[in-house]
């Protein structure tokens, strides 16, 4: 049996937000070969099912596109909890309703965006004005005593907001706050400069998240690697840092809808499918073993202490944005800009 | 569908009323047969061809000839056929979360921190000074439990 414990599903690619930071593929071309196709929920079952029988599958998390645009959305959750697995809900936070949030399985653990304590910002990098909504999201989630998980991206845009965008979240009652750097995609490289905070502006937004887990004790993890040419861990003794699990058993598998399989949410690449090949063949494939092996050409004779944790930080976004694996990650190429 | 020591035709039938309302999707009992390279699960005493070789691999069927199983059935097209499960699902299903993945990158253990009431409403109180929410939003966020 393999050892991987949890998976990604895409179950729609549409989104009701614009977010010039998107990292989903599609994006880059509005389409993609089969952007109007969903999986049913008779497909997910089945997927995950089969998933489930050679994996000791523990934990799905669910995304888009925006979740909630799916009318049997509870259903599907529902379907995969009465499986014992349990689901984080990947949601920008605008579609939940008072009426609906009762209908999911109490074990659901939210995870919901907010980019900043002020509409503005928020809006401005949301693409659109829904900044109330995203507050109203979470007192409905905590009302209904659900876990509430908060992602907040940090940028050149908000990377100043971020100790009050904390304060703002832990007082709406997120139990966790997810702090991601952005990263970069296909899509949003002609944003780059608008949107990657320098090295500077990156370590001003972990100090100051560095300082809130040390006076109001939330848990937070800074979940998308983080170079350690950029800034150094040690630095911030009460973040969690995440690192590319690069297919060991902490990988993140992501199942497209169309069935496929690609290494991680942030890549396009198509590792296998899901209803045609067994999952151990699609992880085992040397497909697969290739893409986790690149390592920037810039990168292998770094010799800083974390290298083999960073391994050239997103494997993804260097494929996603510059053509191959064994490329270097554009945030650091535009976060030293 | 490759595990089928767990299975036992007392626990199917006792679970097939619980996981139809469950699922929203009808459950059945099964039974597996092979005639030659087809094989067939028979339903209600309708058996129907599998779509081995295509979809199920053979060497994952064999072993389930003879045996009954769970068929699971659509919601919307109730004689389509959509998965047989092998491994009967957990009868305690309201199980306290154990709480160790978000997403991306890293297993985040211990993440998720109850922040007490008092600090909440400090901030609460911050948010509403700084005029970031309203008096009927704080109001509305105290409530929260």
């Amino acid at each position: 049996m393999l050892k991987f414990d949890q998976v990604v599903l895409e179950i729609t690619n549409n989104c009701n937000n614009h977010c010039n930071h998107c990292y989903n593929y599609w994006r880059s071309s509005g389409t993609s070969p089969h952007y109007e196709k969903e999986l049913s929920r008779e497909q997910i079952f089945y997927l995950i099912n089969k998933v489930r029988k050679e994996t000791p599958l523990e934990n799905i998390a669910i995304t888009g596109g925006e979740p909630f645009l799916r009318s049997d959305l509870q259903l599907i959750i529902r379907d995969i909890t009465l499986l014992g697995i349990e689901v984080v809900l990947i949601t920008n936070g605008t579609l939940i309703t008072r009426e609906r949030i009762k209908s999911f399985p109490k074990d659901t653990v939210f995870e919901v965006t907010l980019f900043s304590y002020k509409d503005t910002t928020h809006n401005s990098l949301a693409g659109r004005k829904c900044f109330d909504k995203v507050l109203e999201s979470f007192v409905c989630i905590k009302k209904n005593k659900f876990s509430l998980a908060v992602a907040i991206v940090i940028t050149k845009q908000n990377y100043a907001d971020i100790e009050e965008t904390i304060k703002l979240a832990i007082a709406l009652g997120a139990d966790s706050i997810l702090l991601n750097r952005i990263n970069l995609s296909k899509n949003s490289m002609v944003f780059a400069n608008e949107l990657v905070p320098s090295v500077k502006e990156l370590t001003y937004a972990l100090n100051a998240a560095n300082k809130c887990v040390k006076k109001y004790g939330v848990g937070m993890a800074v979940s998308v690697p983080i170079p350690p040419c950029l800034i150094n861990p040690e630095d911030f003794p009460n973040l969690i840092f995440g690192w590319c699990p690069r297919g060991n058993r902490e990988a993140y598998y992501t199942i497209g809808n169309t069935g496929e399989v690609r290494p991680c949410n942030h890549s396009s690449v198509i590792l296998g499918n899901l209803f045609l090949q067994d999952f151990k063949e699609i992880v085992n494939s040397n497909t697969a073993k290739k893409y986790w092996k690149q390592i920037p050409l810039q990168c292998k004779d770094c010799d800083n202490l974390l290298k083999d944790k960073c391994k050239g930080g997103c494997i993804a976004a260097c494929y996603e944005c510059n053509g191959y694996e064994g490329s270097l990650d554009p945030f650091i190429t535009f976060s030293n800009n | 569908m490759g595990n089928t020591s767990t299975v036992k035709g007392g626990v199917i039938v006792d679970l097939l009323k619980d996981r139809t309302l469950q699922y929203g999707m009808p459950v059945k009992k099964g039974k597996v047969s092979q005639v030659r390279d087809k094989y067939y699960i028979t339903v209600s005493g309708k058996p129907m061809l599998l779509p081995v070789g295509t979809v199920i691999p053979a060497n994952e069927m064999k072993p389930l000839v003879g045996k009954e199983v769970l068929a699971i059935f659509s919601a919307t097209m109730k004689s389509q056929l959509i998965a047989i499960d092998t491994v009967p699902l957990p009868e305690k299903t309201e199980r306290k979360i154990k709480f160790k993945r978000i997403l991306c990158y890293r297993p985040v253990d211990r993440v998720l921190i109850p922040i007490g009431d008092l600090m909440r409403n400090h901030l609460i109180d911050e948010m509403l000074g700084k005029k970031i929410i309203t008096q009927v939003f704080a109001d509305s966020a105290r409530t929260m439990g």
